[in-house]
């Protein structure tokens, strides 16, 4: 089920409606949710549901055991057997196909050649991001930031929320749990700020990043050699916008919702392209991954504790690490080294912490850029194939149309908006009565449903 | 302050309230429904379309029938309109190219450029013989 289509937004009014009718009722509106959670995640294939229901009834007997027992090398053993069991589940989905065909062409090359055990294995939808929130239940357990007393509907609502299930926000069980325990109770101001996000979020995805997708992004980034500099030049630019546009849209959606559901989650993007270091990059580029790796790996690690070569050390793993969560491929690993390696750079020459200008913006803009084009290839080959060749900039444009060059400038024009913007309209939407909020809302969706285009793309970030 | 606190919008921040709850719940709520009749009247062309995406059975094609009716009833009433208008500006929009792009200040500064050349030509031997007067 897919958030921008009429089939989700029938389910949404619905589960809406009865999730309100239960707000007094604590214990059944949970069941509630975690029913249309599941059916909302049974939607795309039933069977991910007994996936799910295990990683959450595992980590909620994991998270009691480790709550119960005293600080000492057990604990320490039980809750390195839930990381491991969480990862090897997410290892198995994920990269068991890539880690044999990377052994096989090893051994191929040295001569031994064998048939190894190769399996199809669908991957789960989400996979990725509710066992790093699983994993995150364990460590707050842990850390005594969570119960580890809290009930399984409690962590399995918590796992499988719908909202955030398929494509994040990684939310905390710190931060989410203890929401659970009270009724939802929320203001005038936070209703309207869930509704613009909902309606902002189905701008971005279904007028400018399906666009730009459809009409630039997957036709050069297809076949580049065929395209000459200047189409090359603003796919690039373009899947930069179209990757914010679309991954961004679902997070705003996901808090939007939460947020009419009386559930807060933080906020996942702050205008990424505005970014004047690689380090101020990953504090506006999906929060909730770059926190959670922060706090969950690169800080355990030793963080800058141990000196300048340990901290570059403890960079290059998380960001390699980082680049590997994404998906299975070598692409995605070098995505993570230039990031690891900017951001290496950057804390060895003090760039990060001098001020900086416009200049130090663009720079930070191409180098991103740079990473995406290894993000977007399927391999090095198709990569190679972009980069090089830009002599055919005098070429004829294809593929760049005025209206696709003025969907990517609208695109980045967005990363220049005043901070909180939407906020401040919320403000102002909250003192509208109820017919003005009718008719603004109802303009708004019917202006985007005229805008965007027949059918409906998943979003990018599904297939993580 | 807790490092992430920043992280959550102001307006998620606001004291909870119950009385100011259930008043907003019902000023949502009221907003919720009347926002679906307008889109309902509106935007009756989209209802349509997704029906009949869908496979056939017995409920899409009693949705896809009531909802065609009621689309024709709509366009009656003329309240297609707005979303027809904005549709087609759309699709001039993207039908766009490069060669349709005039750009008249740009044009009429040139145009003007080259009449000023033009009456230049023309002066240009009345004043090459007052410069010879003067010369003289």
């Amino acid at each position: 089920m897919l958030f921008p289509t009429l089939t989700f937004g029938i389910f949404f009014v619905v589960v809406l409606g009865f999730t309100w009718a239960l707000d007094r009722e604590s214990a059944r509106r949970k069941f509630f949710l975690l029913a249309a959670s599941y059916v909302f995640y049974g939607w795309w294939d039933w069977r991910f549901c007994f996936l799910l229901a295990i990683s959450s009834i595992g980590n909620w007997m994991l998270g009691r055991i480790i709550g119960r027992l005293p600080e000492g090398p057990t604990r320490a053993a039980v809750i390195c057997l839930g990381v491991v069991l969480n990862l090897g589940v997410l290892a198995f989905f994920k990269y068991y196909g890539f880690f044999l065909e990377n052994i096989g062409e090893a051994l191929a090359m040295a001569g031994w050649e064998r048939d190894l055990p190769l399996l199809q294995v669908i991957l789960p939808v989400g996979i990725s991001f509710y066992t790093f929130q699983g994993i995150s239940y364990l460590i707050d357990v842990k850390r005594g930031e969570a119960d580890g007393e809290t009930g399984l509907v409690d962590v399995m609502l918590y796992i499988s929320f719908f909202p955030q299930l398929v494509a994040g926000p990684i939310v905390r069980a710190k931060d989410f749990l203890p929401q659970l325990d009270r009724a939802p109770s929320i203001s005038r101001g936070a209703m309207s700020l869930g509704l613009l996000l909902i309606l902002w979020g189905l701008f971005k995805k279904t007028v400018i990043a399906n666009e730009l997708a459809t009409g630039l992004v997957d036709p050069v980034f297809f076949s580049p050699a065929e395209f000459g500099g200047l189409d090359r030049l603003f796919a690039v630019y373009g899947y930069a916008v179209q990757i914010y546009c679309d991954f961004s849209a679902y997070s705003d959606i996901a808090i939007g919702a939460a947020a009419l559901l009386g559930y807060r989650f933080n906020r996942n993007f702050d205008q990424p392209y505005r970014a004047r270091s690689f380090q101020d990059f990953w504090r506006r580029w999906h929060i909730s991954l770059s926190t959670w790796l922060r706090d969950y790996l690169y800080k355990p690690l030793g963080g800058s504790r141990g000196g300048p070569f340990a901290t570059s050390r403890n960079l290059m793993i998380t960001m390699l690490l980082g680049g590997l969560w994404h998906g299975a491929a070598w692409t995605f690993l070098a995505w993570g080294f230039i990031h690891g390696s900017a951001l290496m750079i950057e804390r060895a020459l003090g760039l990060a912490r001098s001020g900086r200008g416009l200049v130090s913006l663009v720079i930070t803009f191409h180098g991103v850029c740079l990473a995406w084009i290894l993000f977007r290839s399927p391999d090095f080959a198709t990569a190679w194939a972009f980069l090089t060749d830009w002599h055919s900039i005098t070429e004829p444009v294809f593929q760049l149309t005025p209206f696709m060059a003025g969907l990517v400038v609208f695109g980045l024009g967005l990363n220049a908006l005043p901070p909180r913007l939407i906020e401040q309209v919320a403000v102002v939407m909250s003192h509208l009565r109820s017919p003005g909020l009718a008719l603004t809302g109802a303009v708004a969706f019917v202006l985007i449903d005229a805008l965007r285009q027949p059918g409906m793309a998943p979003f990018i970030y599904f297939q993580f | 302050m807790n490092e992430d606190d920043d992280l959550r919008d102001a307006l998620f921040e606001e004291p909870e309230d119950p009385v100011q709850h259930e008043r907003g719940r019902l000023w949502l709520n009221n907003g919720v429904l009347l926002s679906l009749l307008l889109v309902a009247a509106l935007n009756p062309v989209s209802m349509e379309r997704w029906a009949a995406a869908k496979a056939p059975n017995w409920g899409i094609e009693t949705i896809r029938l009531t909802t065609q009716v009621w689309s024709q009833r709509m366009q009656l009433l003329g309240l297609n309109t707005p979303r027809d208008a904005v549709e087609t500006w759309w699709d001039g929009l993207q039908g766009t190219g490069w060669h349709d792009i005039r750009l008249p200040r740009f044009q009429e500064k040139t145009t003007g450029t080259a009449a000023e050349a033009e009456s230049e030509l023309e002066l240009t031997p009345a004043a090459s013989e007052a410069s010879l007067e003067d010369a003289r």
